[in-house]
């Protein structure tokens, strides 16, 4: 992880709008303040605040909470937090009009990093199970958390989040550490049995022509019936899948309609089962086969049934719906042309159907309805860019007014100020003076830069 | 009562997110899956049905809120960590409108994102009181949306094969929906339109009247479907199951014909996360502080190239106008042509995942807008209506038993159990098979046991996110997603013992019932009957 950098722009001040919020949200809690605004307003200072269970609050409730937070804990303070640099102010004396020109031709390769993977979140593959805390946690212990019982009780808050903070810009994350504190640790909760100590296999469907099967065996089961196959001289040749096509039948372990085999590993614990057959009922067994051609059973699995494909040859009387209506409602359902002929959308159709097997869904376009196709690819695409920004940093006294192009920046506790500016190629000037708290003093520079990018090749 | 139109469309949004609520860590990258879906999509909805609103706007929208989803948005921590989120945003679009001062182009959408993401703060905060879910009970309050509801954590129904799995899923999903939105929901999204023959008479029990399947799933039933996808029909438990219609989908999130491609629409990979300087955005990152997106997208489409123009907000606008007119115009001659096959007005059900709208399709909302604009005030032969409007003015449908489907890839269950993800469920299996255990050997559990086998309830319930499976089937967040079953099967295992052997190690089962606290009315007792 790189280190967090200090450098970054001054914020274009809406004061007012920040006061105001700050105003609205603030903390000074006095019980008639508080009563006197609505539900919505009050349930928004508790969210700040981290009340909890506050979504159910009636407003006095609120207003009880909110006093009852407020007096308890720390004080909380309604401004950024003060960021606790050093107060001896850099003081600047820069006052002279320089003249900055640079010109830029890139010497050094890099690769943009991070090609956007399509998912739903927007992140870099980075597995995030046990994500390193943010770099710019507080040093100072956190209380621990006294959680009694109920589950919504969520650890202890600390201070409310701040309002929009000038923490950022000094490159460091706001103590708020909404939720996380010492905890029990539950790391060896959390692991996947390699068994169960089960007997039995389990069958399910995929689709009308796959099954999936997975089981479990004991091995003293396995051995008493390897035992019992070596008393009747049929020593085991191999582990066998017998699947069972039951349709319309109450098995009883020898009348299927058919059954095939399949054989697996001796340490398989899975298998995908080609039936090819839509609307049948199968279930299977595990079992080993003899040298002589005996079939030993271990486990028996449930019974399942695959979906039929294609038009059903049931018609209900009551809605008798003709043959090529039918197909011509198929073909619109699947986004067809409309104009051709049945026994034309009939074939099309089918052909369609058939393609299922194969690729494409028929009528499922993609998975839950990402867009794709939208990115370009770019795999094979050699990538190199280079871009320029202009960084301006100073500092006066922490009272001081500054503006830049005639705005006033905020600065930060300590009189330093940083701000940037993204560079496309040409001259480009930017006024900065300051003015001292009794206006008695005011100093400026003008930064000039002229910036070019040269194609070296 | 409005005059018989040619037919009718149903817009069906489906907004579902996983548990992802990490209290253990103070920035954790998956939380953002949420913060990105309420700031792009699910507040510029509510944007949407409140301007439509207050123009007097007639519409009508069905939406699906998960119980995970809404359980996250009513949760106080989330909360409290949105408005943290969008500040830091914000404050990061405050600082692209200085860094561009020499880019006027930019500057402009700079501000552009400023101005939304303070509207978003305050409508979040200050509208709503930070919970959303009372945002969209309102809109469902005044008649216009349609809220149904999904299983308790999206779980993949057709994978499960215990109907006491089924049923948790399915009276959690309603209960929570009760409790947030103040009635019984009428209909369910079933988790990607997995569906299971059997499943409806769960689905009867906990008095939902309908829900959805794929196009297949009403085509290939039995007896054969008079009306194709183009009106609803009976279940033998007498729930309706309304198929969905492919042509219409297609218009809107297919690769070659989509609108959302269109080249001026906003460009979603192009992200400051990635295209600023590491040590400008870095402070912004959550997690390990890889790059990843934040949300500030500066150009558009363009084309099938590197070379990206920057984005126009006034040229996307009006091509989503377009759009909304194309779908239109569509739609009217898909109804005309319906309506001549059929001796009753089509309804044509569009079904998409939310998130489609403004977190993937930035312009998706306006797009939703000028439609729904257009519908009331350019024509009358379309109308806009929900699957209980409809079945109320035709309660005479034919009765067919659907066949299994999904609208995965395929059609099937493949998605959800292949090489990937298949070795997650002999671990479900088992987990409800020991919960119908214990279940059934402590029916009058107190005290800590109680809480114990309900907080088992939970941890079962959260494993069986259809999530999981999903994402590792698509192998981005592979850690994570098998993380996620790891952490919930190895408590729900730990959890087990202890109450079998009389254990309960009542701090760590304080800690795990402050990690995952969602449903805090589950109750083990559902699980009693096998079934």
């Amino acid at each position: 992880m790189a280190k967090r950098t200090t450098a970054r722009a001054t914020m274009k001040k809406t004061v007012t709008g920040a006061k105001q919020r700050a105003s609205r949200l603030s903390m000074a809690m006095d019980k008639k303040g508080l009563e006197q605004k609505t539900r919505v307003d009050l349930l928004a200072i508790a969210t700040q605040a981290g009340v909890v269970g506050r979504s159910k609050m009636t407003k006095a409730q609120l207003v009880d909470a909110l006093l009852k937070n407020s007096h308890s804990s720390k004080p909380q303070t309604s401004t950024a937090p003060a960021l606790k640099t050093s107060t001896q102010a850099a003081k600047s004396k820069a006052s002279t009009t320089r003249t900055v020109s640079r010109s830029v031709s890139a010497k050094k390769t890099t690769t943009k990093g991070g090609v956007v993977k399509k998912s739903k979140a927007s992140s870099k593959p980075k597995p995030a199970v046990k994500p390193r805390p943010a770099v710019n946690e507080r040093p100072e212990p956190k209380q621990s958390v006294e959680s009694v019982t109920p589950p919504r009780e969520v650890s202890q808050r600390s201070q409310e989040p701040p309002l929009i903070s000038t923490a950022y810009l000094m490159g460091q994350i706001p103590s708020e550490a909404i939720g996380s504190s010492p905890r029990t640790d539950l790391s060896d909760w959390e692991s996947l049995p390699p068994r169960y100590g089960d007997h039995r296999i389990v069958l399910m469907v995929r689709d009308p022509w796959w099954l999936y099967t997975y089981w479990e065996v004991r091995p003293e089961e396995r051995e008493q019936l390897v035992s019992k196959m070596l008393s009747q001289g049929d020593p085991p040749r191999s582990s066998v899948l017998r699947i069972y096509d039951v349709t319309g039948v109450n098995f009883t372990g020898s009348n299927a309609n058919r059954y095939f085999d399949l054989h697996v590993d001796e340490s398989a614990e899975n298998w995908y089962v080609d039936v090819g057959e839509p609307g049948r009922s199968f279930l299977v067994e595990l079992g080993l086969l003899g040298v002589n051609g005996g079939f030993y059973p271990l486990v028996r699995s449930n019974r399942v049934s695959t979906p039929s494909f294609g038009p059903s040859d049931k018609v209900d009387e009551e809605w008798m719906c003709l043959e090529e209506d039918y197909w011509r409602l198929l073909g619109a359902a699947g986004g067809f042309p409309r104009a051709n002929s049945s026994m034309e959308l009939q074939q099309l159709l089918r052909e369609r159907l058939q393609e299922i097997l194969s690729s494409e869904s028929l009528f499922s376009e993609m998975p839950s309805g990402r867009p794709v196709g939208i990115r370009v690819d770019r795999r094979r695409q050699f990538s190199f860019w280079v871009k320029a920004e202009w960084i301006l940093y100073g500092g006066t006294e922490p009272d001081a007014e500054v503006l830049v192009n005639g705005e006033r920046v905020p600065l930060r506790s300590d009189g330093t100020f940083t701000f940037r500016f993204a560079l496309p190629e040409g001259e480009h000037r930017v006024p900065v003076t300051a003015t001292s708290s009794d206006r008695v003093e005011t100093r400026g520079v003008t930064c000039q830069v002229d910036h070019q990018m040269k194609d070296r090749f | 009562m409005r005059s018989e139109p040619t037919g009718y469309l149903s817009l069906v949004l489906h907004a579902h997110l996983p548990y992802v609520r990490h209290p253990e860590h103070e920035h954790f990258l998956e939380e953002d899956w949420l913060y990105e879906a309420i700031t792009e999509t699910y507040i510029p909805l509510l944007w949407v049905m409140e301007r439509l609103c207050h123009d007097g706007i007639d519409y009508r929208l069905t939406m699906s809120l998960t119980p995970t989803l809404i359980s996250m948005l009513k949760d106080d921590l989330l909360q409290q960590r949105y408005v943290r989120h969008i500040e830091r945003l914000i404050e990061l679009a405050r600082l692209e409108t200085e860094r561009t001062r020499f880019e006027p182009t930019f500057q402009r959408l700079a501000h552009m994102y400023l101005h939304r993401f303070e509207r978003a703060r305050q409508t979040y905060v200050e509208q709503y009181g930070c919970d959303l879910v009372e945002g969209f009970r309102r809109q469902q309050d005044s008649g216009k949306l349609e809220i149904i509801t999904c299983a308790a954590t999206h779980g993949y129904l057709p994978n499960m094969l215990q109907r006491a799995s089924v049923r948790a899923q399915i009276s959690t999903g309603v209960q929570v929906y009760e409790s947030a939105l103040g009635r019984a929901p009428r209909g369910i999204w079933l988790p990607e339109c997995g569906y299971n023959p059997g499943d409806e008479e769960v689905l009867k029990e906990f008095g939902i009247r309908y829900f959805f399947t794929d196009t297949h799933g009403i085509m290939f039933g039995s007896p054969r479907p008079k009306y194709g996808v183009y009106a609803p029909y009976y279940t033998r438990s007498g729930v309706a199951a309304f198929g969905r219609d492919t042509e219409s989908s297609k218009s809107v999130w297919s690769a070659r014909e989509g609108y959302p491609g269109d080249f001026y629409y906003r460009d979603f990979y192009r992200d400051v996360g990635f295209d600023l300087d590491y040590e400008y955005v870095s402070p912004y990152f959550n997690g390990a502080g890889d790059r990843h997106n934040l949300g500030i997208k500066y150009y558009r489409i363009t084309g099938p190239t590197v070379h990206k123009e920057p984005y126009d907000s006034v040229a996307a606008i009006s091509r989503a106008a377009e759009h909304a007119g194309n779908f239109m115009y569509n739609r009217q001659q898909q109804m005309s042509y319906l309506r001549g096959l059929m001796d009753r007005p089509p309804i044509v059900v569009a079904p998409y995942d939310a998130e489609l709208f403004g977190h993937w399709w930035y312009e998706g909302p306006d797009w939703i807008d000028f439609l729904f604009r257009k519908m009331a005030c350019d024509q009358k032969e379309v109308q806009l209506i929900t699957p209980s409007e409809y079945l109320e003015r035709y309660p005479k449908n034919q009765v067919m038993q659907p066949s299994m489907s999904s609208w995965g890839y395929k059609g099937y269950h493949e998605v959800w159990l292949e090489g990937s993800n298949d070795y997650i469920y002999r671990h479900l299996h088992k987990a409800v098979e020991r919960m119908v255990e214990v279940a059934q050997e402590f029916p009058e559990a107190s005290g800590v046991r109680e809480r114990a086998l309900n907080q088992m309830v939970r941890e079962l319930l959260l494993a069986q996110s259809s999530d999981w499976a999903f994402i590792l089937k698509t192998g981005t967040h592979t850690d994570y997603a098998n993380g996620r079953v790891e952490q919930h099967i190895g408590r729900f295992n730990r959890l087990y013992s202890q109450v079998r052997d009389n254990a309960i190690d009542e701090n760590a089962l304080t800690e795990v019932e402050s990690r995952d606290n969602l449903f805090p009315k589950a109750d083990y007792r559902l699980y009693a009957c096998a079934g």
